[in-house]
């Protein structure tokens, strides 16, 4: 009976800390499976810790250092997939289950009728603190997941816009030269600017 | 934790790899599976061209070996992302190249260059270029980041705008935009001169 | 004035050679990381003068190998952290490109709604 209650305490504290705690879930071995191309990143507290080591104490790095040295943890995966229904909605089902329950607000849900993209920005906040932030971007033939762990806001994020520019560090595989261009093809990160006629909202 | 430890044997990494697709290149087979030798192959057959753009972007030789180092220590970890002899190459530039930009972020001065940092023991210069020459290089070596990389780009690896958005990952009017306003800032500042 | 700058910068920017010992420095560098080192602890249980000897010269050479394997240690350390930075570097990027896409659609929006 007292080893019954114990695991049943334990239990339950484990599920409050869960329900605390801005992190989603962000194992998606279904994903994986499918993806032909996959970016998985995860860094937790120590580790952006570590990482700020790297980032020399300078004016120029103040505001980059500043806002880092916040947060608590930063989650993104990333997949392609070969072929649209490569991937199925239910694989994200954990992850929506958490981000629609309790202590989670749901800012924006964009739906784009034409180009079949969801792009979701849900924070996690304890009263009127903010713990986190989850961003669940899908396409037929892609999804990307962003969980950052911490108070950080939509402006931090532009103060951080000069240290972003340049070139990433995903290294893609380089076109062939003799392979028609596709006009369906879109950069993954571009920055071109939006086509208004494309874009429209539920 | 997000960094492993790195091991002699190239650790599994996050596949770019396209199901079915064949890989070209016994140097890189050879690698791939271990061969200390095949990697060091590959090394001299590209350090050149590594060593060349970090160092025409630095203009400083312990730094460029540093950086070119790096790139092959990087390449020894993602080799498994490698598809073939050209995609290769393409890794190695951009990822030299990108290196330099993030150096050069990272760095809080400039050392001013001098004649002698880039006139090598038994290369022969005529007398009234070296100073003309000399001051190319040091304007060059005084641009910002990402014009120094598409000048580099251009006149060291003969890159054209398409390859050098490519090489870099940015849009091709950006590319051609900031070659256009580097070219313009070298020729003023030489004009001013 | 272009076509003379343009000469000028195939002049100046050229292919130069690294160090003849280059390969073999990046070789060294890869295999000091795989390497692992390896305890002689067993030279404790050996009988006679020879464990005593033995013992010492292990303690000489960890004494002279504890400074270079904490040097070692301090290089590895650096590239853990700046592995760790980059990374950190892609993944705000990452988070920028999709708060950017978020930040379009709700801009299209209110201007439509004008």
């Amino acid at each position: 009976m007292k080893r019954f209650l114990l695991s049943s305490t334990a239990l339950l504290m484990t599920t409050a800390m869960w329900a605390q705690s801005a992190q989603v879930p962000v194992n998606f071995e279904q994903l994986e499976e499918k993806a032909v191309q996959r970016t998985k990143i995860s860094l937790n507290k120590d580790m952006i810790q570590i990482a700020l080591w790297a980032i020399p104490k300078q004016e120029d790095t103040a505001k980059l250092r500043k806002v880092v040295s916040n947060l608590q943890g930063i989650y993104i995966r990333s997949y392609t997939f070969e072929n649209e229904g490569d991937y199925s909605p239910s694989d994200l089902a954990p992850l929506r289950k958490t981000i629609t329950g309790s202590g989670w607000n749901c800012l924006v849900s964009v739906h784009n009728k034409k180009s079949g993209e969801d792009t979701d920005l849900c924070l996690r906040k304890d009263r009127e603190q903010i713990l986190g932030l989850a961003i669940v971007h899908t396409e037929p033939k892609e999804v990307t997941v962003v969980n950052i762990l911490g108070a950080i806001t939509a402006e931090e994020f532009g103060q951080l816009q000069e240290y972003l520019e340049g070139p990433e560090i995903n290294i893609e595989k380089p076109k062939p030269k003799d392979k028609p261009k596709d006009p369906k093809d879109k950069p993954r990160n571009s920055k071109d600017k939006p086509d208004n006629d494309k874009l429209e909202q539920d | 934790m997000a960094t492993e430890a790195i091991a002699l044997q190239p650790p599994e990494i996050e596949g770019w790899t396209q199901p079915g697709e064949s890989r070209s290149g016994e140097m890189l087979a050879r690698a791939l599976a271990g061969d200390s030798e095949a990697f060091a192959l590959i090394v001299r057959q590209h350090q050149r061209m590594v060593f060349s753009v970090v160092w025409n972007f630095f203009s400083d030789r312990s730094l460029a070996e540093d950086i070119a180092q790096d790139v092959f220590l990087q390449l020894f970890q993602s080799l498994r992302a490698i598809e073939s002899d050209s995609h290769l190459l393409f890794w190695l530039r951009r990822v030299a190249i990108r290196k330099c930009i993030d150096h050069h972020r990272w760095r809080s001065k400039r050392r001013p260059v001098s004649l002698d940092d880039w006139i090598e023991e038994g290369e022969t210069v005529e007398g009234p270029d070296v100073l003309a020459l000399d001051k190319v290089r040091t304007l060059v070596t005084a641009l910002p980041a990402k014009f120094r990389a598409v000048v580099v780009l251009r006149y060291l690896e003969d890159q054209t705008p398409d390859e050098m958005a490519e090489t870099l990952g940015w849009p091709l009017n950006t590319v051609k935009s900031r070659l256009h306003r580097a070219l313009k800032m070298l020729k003023d500042r030489m004009s001013a001169e | 004035m272009m076509e003379n700058l343009d000469k000028q910068l195939k002049r100046v920017l050229t292919a130069k050679d690294p160090p003849p010992e280059f390969t073999a420095e990046v070789m060294a560098r890869i295999r000091a990381k795989g390497a692992e080192p390896r305890a002689g602890w067993w030279l404790l249980f050996m009988h006679g003068h020879r464990a005593v000897l033995a013992f010492g010269t292990a303690c000489l050479v960890l004494a002279g190998g504890a400074g270079a394997a904490y040097h070692q240690h301090q290089v590895e350390q650096q590239r853990r952290a700046e592995a760790a930075r980059d990374q950190l570097m892609q993944a705000l990027r990452i988070t920028s490109v999709q708060l950017n896409r978020v930040g379009r659609v709700l801009a299209v929006g209110r201007e439509r709604s004008k």
